[in-house]
């Protein structure tokens, strides 16, 4: 009798064990840091609308995709894509990553991770030297400048 | 017999979507590598990320790159692109294929391929 109620009580255990990454990381949100040279641009966050001026720390849903745009008068614009990859706090302990402990993680977030958690990004000046503006972001210099007017 | 094959597809629309219609169901996309330079005549309408949702980690079946590249290809017609620039985000804890595509709409008389 005893024996069954041991075996019962491991197997819940062992169905629940894996909501670890759920304790772990707690409200299945993620901060993450972003910082721009020069300092001062506005970066807005997709899809969540979110708008901040760097440096800054985002917190932002671990179970989302994120596109973070950068801008700066005078500079070209920049993207940041933010991954959302599979926490390794979400198969521990491995052997009982079967239970509702990952069904849990996964509907909380906290199953994810984004990366990168941390960047920096440089900003070049619309009239660079090396680099020009794209659409998402600047790129080696193909278009030459203008000629300067001579005094 | 596993379980069920459970992809998580997000699509982020960019402003410069906005007015813009979706194309026909089954529209054609072009996918090209992500690291290609798209013509200059095209605008990033927004993004797509397929990934595993989870129950993906006990089987393969149906989280190949051909079901994500037609989920890529199904976004791209709903947000009214005609290119997808794709990165395969590799992944040790899961057998699917997860991926991030930039979604372009390209002006029609400049659709060559990207240089």
């Amino acid at each position: 009798m005893i024996g069954l109620r041991a075996l019962a009580s491991a197997a819940a255990l062992a169905a629940v064990l894996p909501a670890c990454a759920t304790f772990q990381y707690g409200s299945g949100k993620q901060t993450v840091r972003i910082t721009t040279r020069p300092p001062g641009a506005k970066a807005f966050v997709m899809p969540d609308e979110l708008s901040v001026e760097t440096p800054a720390n985002l917190v932002l849903e671990r179970r989302l995709a994120h596109t973070v745009r950068i801008e700066l008068e005078g500079y070209c614009r920049e993207t940041v894509y933010l991954d959302r990859l599979i926490s390794i706090a979400r198969d521990t302990p491995v052997p009982f990553g079967l239970g509702i402990g990952m069904w849990i993680d996964a509907r909380t977030g906290a199953a994810y991770r984004l990366r990168p958690d941390r960047f920096e990004i440089v900003l070049w000046p619309e009239d660079s030297l090396d680099r020009e503006c794209g659409p998402v972001g600047s790129m080696p210099r193909k278009t030459p400048l203008p000629a300067i007017e001579p005094l | 017999m596993g379980l069920a094959c459970a992809l998580d597809v997000q699509t982020i629309r960019y402003p410069e979507a906005a007015g813009v219609t979706a194309r026909p169901e089954g529209c054609e996309v072009r996918v090209v590598d992500w690291y290609r330079v798209p013509p200059a005549s095209c605008v990033d309408l927004g993004d797509v990320y397929v990934g595993d949702r989870g129950a993906a980690a006990f089987s393969s079946g149906g989280c190949g790159r051909e079901r994500v590249e037609r989920e890529i290809r199904v976004a791209a017609c709903q947000l009214g692109a005609d290119l997808a620039m794709v990165r395969h985000l590799r992944e040790l804890r899961t057998s699917c294929y997860q991926a991030r595509a930039r979604l372009l709409r390209c002006n029609a008389a400049e659709e060559s391929a990207p240089r």
